[in-house]
């Protein structure tokens, strides 16, 4: 499904290099932890998938159900099927929940030639999703993510995912500010939304998600390579020993 | 510079010779009573002149530019029924129709009077004592007049009144439309008076919005007295279009503990400069001055405010929104006076500007004057684009481009026309402007 090939990405202000040849092979039905430092380049690698400006790819390629995922719109990645949970979701003053969930279900369903939701069928799915992640119903009204505590505004990312039914999931740090409860939420929805046609990319800092979410794969992202790549149990060994164990190294990068 | 009015090719000189035919043709040799304020706005006029170059109140509207053409002073084919209006919807009882400043009883539809004990019509033939009503269109105040007030006073043949008597409220909002007849370049100077007694309360909406498809140029002037106790919700809508022009003043005079709360809508023309003047001169008022101004094309909009806190004790809330893209350009100058005897005074503004496009021009400037030491007052100006990580919001869950950015620009003018409590008012505008964004974003 994804095919990501020695990837070299800068940032476009002022030339920094963050991914230093990154090399990641995801299949459908698939999850993938990927767990790094800070300012490994995690962030990095979410955002060039989802089609965030200010970088730019130097080297490598993203090859999306076998077509070139870069030179994609974001709007046509997310109506492709790529869906990225934010780290910092953004708030939408004056902009509602249902009116902004509207435009985005309707139009990824167009584009997958399925009919379009009426309102009363839209307002349906939207409590029912809703319950997935125990959001309170009365937020359609609301401005998106506006006075949402930390804990709503990452679990009204997942809400958003399970609307829109993405092939590919990425999370970027969707467990980072949640207590142990809204964790425990927000990973029973992830799991409810697994299946053997869509993958998850799930970057974390912690191991504590992947208590609840077992991974398929981990990688582990350093200086912008992927220097470790393991089963469910190398979090659990990051968990008890750290990141200092893992040096850049200069040598290929595993590939999953 | 002001040129010399005794050069016949001045600018000023078109005006003074088409004033004295005017009013030779309004008295017709008799007094009709404004005589002598149609002489008091003359004088004015020619000694101040119009805008001079660089003045800094026309910084940036170098009027002159636009009235270097030749004006038609007289009335064009009237209109034998009412154009259609995207703001009006259905007519109700409540509707005043003027054209060229002159009010047509067979086009409005007003209240008998078992229904409404006040009055709403032309000038000349209220009953209202002709002192008060001198009174009343004399009350300018000194620190925001300007050239263009004592021209329209010195054109003045009728205009609208509307008195809202003690203690009586208007039972729908009152709705006034302004058209302009067919004549090209026509240069039309109308006035509107509204008096709303103490302890009254009503909703007016003053709409500007009829599109000739021809050259206009209206110099307007709108008096509103607000007596005490009383409770004035007053909208003012200009949308005539790419070749009209406007030149207003609003003088809003307000007696104690009364209320006014005004919205500002400007959706297009070639030029636009209002003055939106408050004065509340009494304690305990409350002043809600607010606007939204929609910059498209070449159009170019200034909006000037001043609110002059004159008395102790008094609120004033002030909220301008605007939207300039293409190679339009607005300018809000929002000024906020504080006597020194008007303590406790609480005064905040706020102007937001999105800026659309590299051409488009915006100028903000806020002016605080406080004299007196008791006071809250707070002011903001910021003008930016669209928020790049908004919008990436958006489209990464699947929202094309123009569709994303009409959501944004929405939401943006959301707040300020909510402000709007006429709900048909508000729920019309919001539709306009929505349907104007998705063809700037389109």
């Amino acid at each position: 499904m994804l095919e990501i090939k020695n990837l070299h990405v800068s940032i476009e202000d002022d030339g920094t290099e963050i991914l230093k040849g990154v090399t990641l092979t995801v299949n459908a039905g698939e999850v993938h932890a990927i767990m790094g430092p800070n300012g490994s380049g995690k962030s990095t690698l979410a955002s060039v998938l989802a089609g965030r400006d200010g970088y730019v790819v130097t080297e490598g390629s993203v090859i999306y159900k076998g077509v070139d995922l870069l030179d994609m719109a974001p709007d046509k990645r997310a109506r492709e099927g790529v869906f990225l949970a934010f780290q910092y979701p953004v708030e939408l003053p004056g902009v509602s929940m249902a009116n902004f969930l509207r435009q985005a279900v309707n139009s990824v369903r167009e584009h997958r030639n399925q009919k379009v939701l009426s309102a009363m069928e839209f307002l349906k799915l939207m409590k029912e999703k809703a319950q997935l992640v125990q959001l309170d119903p009365s937020l359609k009204q609301r401005a998106v993510n506006e006075g949402f505590s930390g804990g709503e505004k990452k679990r009204n990312e997942i809400f958003q995912l399970a609307m829109l039914e993405p092939t590919l999931a990425i999370l970027d740090e969707t467990d980072s500010g949640l207590d142990i409860d809204a964790l425990r939420v927000v990973s029973e929805g992830i799991n409810s939304l697994r299946s053997s046609d869509r993958a998850f990319v799930i970057i974390t800092h912690y191991q504590r998600l992947l208590d609840y979410v077992i991974p398929d794969f981990v990688h582990v992202l350093v200086d912008g390579r992927i220097v470790e790549s393991g089963g469910k149990e190398l979090a659990l060994k990051l968990e008890d020993q750290g990141y200092d164990w893992l040096k850049p190294t200069e040598s290929d990068p595993i590939t999953a | 510079m002001i040129p010399s009015l005794d050069d016949n090719n001045s600018l000023e000189a078109q005006f003074l010779v088409a004033q004295a035919l005017v009013a030779a043709s309004a008295t017709n040799g008799q007094t009709d009573g404004f005589d002598a304020f149609r002489e008091a706005g003359r004088i004015r006029f020619s000694s101040q002149g119009f805008p001079a170059p660089r003045t800094e109140l026309w910084k940036y509207t170098p009027v002159r530019r636009w009235l270097k053409t030749d004006f038609s002073f007289d009335s064009g084919v009237g209109f034998s029924e009412l154009p259609s209006s995207e703001y009006r919807g259905d007519i109700g009882s409540y509707h005043a129709v003027c054209v060229d400043g002159i009010f047509i009883p067979s086009l409005s539809s007003i209240p008998d009077k078992d229904e409404f004990e006040g009055y709403i019509g032309a000038i000349s033939k209220a009953k209202m004592p002709l002192d008060r009503l001198l009174s009343h269109l004399e009350t300018i105040n000194p620190r925001t007049e300007t050239a263009f007030d004592a021209l329209n006073q010195s054109f003045f043949q009728d205009g609208l009144l509307v008195h809202i008597p003690h203690d009586t409220e208007l039972a729908e909002p009152l709705y006034i439309t302004n058209l302009v007849t067919s004549g090209s370049n026509a240069f039309m100077q109308p006035r509107t008076l509204i008096v709303a007694e103490s302890a009254s309360k009503g909703a007016i909406i003053d709409l500007r919005d009829h599109d000739s498809g021809i050259t206009t140029f209206e110099n307007s002037v709108t008096q509103i007295h607000v007596g005490s106790g009383a409770q004035l919700d007053y909208y003012h809508v200009f949308d005539r279009g790419p070749l009209s022009h406007l030149i207003r003043k609003l003088n809003v005079y307000q007696e104690a503990d009364s209320t006014c709360s005004t919205n500002e809508l400007i959706l297009s023309g070639a030029l636009v400069r209002t003055d939106l003047n408050f004065l509340p001169d009494g304690e305990g008022c409350t002043t809600n001055l607010n606007g939204f101004y929609l910059a498209q094309s070449d159009t170019h909009i200034d909006v000037h405010t001043m609110v002059d806190h004159a008395k102790p004790d008094c609120v004033s809330n002030e909220l301008f929104k605007g939207i300039i893209g293409d190679t339009a350009t607005a300018v809000f100058n929002g000024r906020v006076l504080v006597r020194q005897d008007a303590q406790r005074i609480n005064a905040y503004q706020s102007n937001r500007n999105i800026v659309l496009s590299d051409t488009a021009k915006m100028f903000s400037k806020p002016e605080l004057e406080i004299y007196a030491d008791d006071v809250k007052c707070s002011h903001g100006a910021t003008t930016g684009q669209i928020d790049s990580e908004a919008m990436f919001y958006l489209r990464s869950r699947g929202i094309k481009e123009s569709v994303a950015r009409n959501l944004l620009l929405q939401a943006f003018a959301a707040d300020v026309l909510a402000l709007v409590s006429v709900d048909s008012l508000r729920e019309r505008l919001q539709e306009i402007v929505a349907e104007r964004l998705r063809k700037q974003s389109g």
